[in-house]
């Protein structure tokens, strides 16, 4: 039983594990998200700001690596339906 | 308010309702909340949605991503309507009945989303949260854990008259409130030459007097719960009904209530004419009143 993602703080839109690590690029794997993830990490524990603590990053790495929650995450942020890839 | 028509993408009107909620306008938060879930059921049943979560799942889960949204596409409803269920269990046990019964309304006014969430879904939260207030048992230890059982009983239907869990701790809870009562008064039916027992100490008037006024407070939020479970017709066993309402009629004897307690004895005959508690009472009943003729 996955915890669910609708009561991920008070307002899971405000709250989405996306808005907190900062990440605005759609189509994230999960190994890009890790890596992105963990230089966040270094940043916030070496400079804790008042917006963001080391648990938050915790909280919403949990919740990204649940790939049920992680696909309402996905559709919270970047919308319905998936946004196409830029042509390179 | 949110639009009456338009093709506004649920989570953006989900995001709204949140965002309303946050900044305290409930009511207008419970509209937007209604007409998200509304868009949502439309959502879940669309075709291009699964596929759109598929291309999704298929990053995740490269090997399965058909098996994970379809995981995903049946938890989202439950997801969706445990927000309502949490919220208003959590207000409920602030004592904020108010919004409680924003967030239940939201939730019973979904039915399409609770059919993709599960047939019975409405019915566990109810069960749910009945167990949750009320426990297993509806019978405590004491007098004051007893009203405070019965007190929030009351509360849970107040909230939603449908909670049948509710209702049968209730019922059950004032069947023996009742029947301790009567002890208490020593109204209790004493065996032919039984002495009183030199323990059962005479009640001081002012204190009776309480008790019994408590008793029939009780004894007509039990007539009100009884009724309303004879009505539903099958939402408690007839047989439980029957003996309840065989409770509820011996006190109206002891309280020389004859004629009400004849009433409520032939409906618990129709109910459970098997039954050898309740044929015993009817035949009981049935003297006392033929006495009472002559």
């Amino acid at each position: 039983m996955t915890a669910n993602p609708f009561l991920f703080g008070k307002d899971p839109y405000a709250r989405n594990p996306f808005v907190i690590l900062g990440i605005s690029t759609p189509n994230v794997s999960p190994e890009q998200l890790e890596f992105q993830v963990q230089v966040k990490e270094e940043e916030v524990l070496a400079d804790p700001s008042e917006s963001l603590q080391p648990s938050d990053m915790g909280e919403a790495f949990a919740a990204l690596k649940d790939p049920h929650c992680r696909i309402v995450f996905e559709l919270m942020h970047f919308g319905y339906p998936l946004p196409k890839e830029k042509q390179p | 308010m949110p639009p009456s028509t338009c093709l506004l993408d649920p989570f953006t009107a989900h995001r709204q309702a949140f965002h309303l909620e946050w900044e305290g306008q409930d009511e207008k938060a419970a509209s937007w909340f209604a007409f998200a879930l509304r868009g949502f059921s439309r959502l879940l049943r669309d075709p291009g949605f699964l596929t759109s979560a598929q291309d999704r799942a298929s990053r995740l889960a490269p090997e399965n991503p058909e098996a994970l949204a379809v995981e995903f596409m049946e938890r989202m409803p439950g997801w969706l309507l445990g927000v309502h269920y949490d919220r208003s269990l959590r207000f409920f046990a602030a004592g904020d009945m108010e919004a409680a019964r924003l967030h239940w309304n939201i939730l019973q006014k979904a039915v399409p989303l609770a059919e993709l969430a599960g047939g019975r879904f409405l019915e566990d939260c109810r069960a749910r949260f009945a167990m949750h207030f009320l426990g297993e048992k509806p019978i405590k230890d004491t007098t004051d854990e007893q009203q405070r059982f019965l007190e929030t009983a009351e509360r849970l239907l107040a909230l939603d008259p449908e909670n049948q869990m509710a209702r049968r701790g209730a019922i059950q809870g004032y069947v023996y409130y009742l029947g301790q009562g009567m002890e208490d008064i020593g109204v209790r039916t004493r065996k032919k030459g039984k002495k009183p027992s030199p323990l059962d100490l005479p009640m001081r008037k002012g204190s009776l007097l309480k008790t019994k006024r408590r008793l029939r407070t009780a004894s007509n939020k039990l007539k009100r719960h009884l009724r309303r479970a004879m009505s539903d017709g099958g939402s408690l066993p007839a047989a439980e009904t029957a003996r309840h309402a065989i409770s509820l009629a011996n006190y109206y004897a002891y309280t020389e209530r004859v004629p009400e307690a004849w009433r409520l004895a032939r409906r618990a005959k129709v109910l459970a004419p098997d039954d050898g508690d309740v044929t015993n009472f009817f035949a009981w009943i049935k003297k006392l009143k033929r006495r009472m003729r002559r």
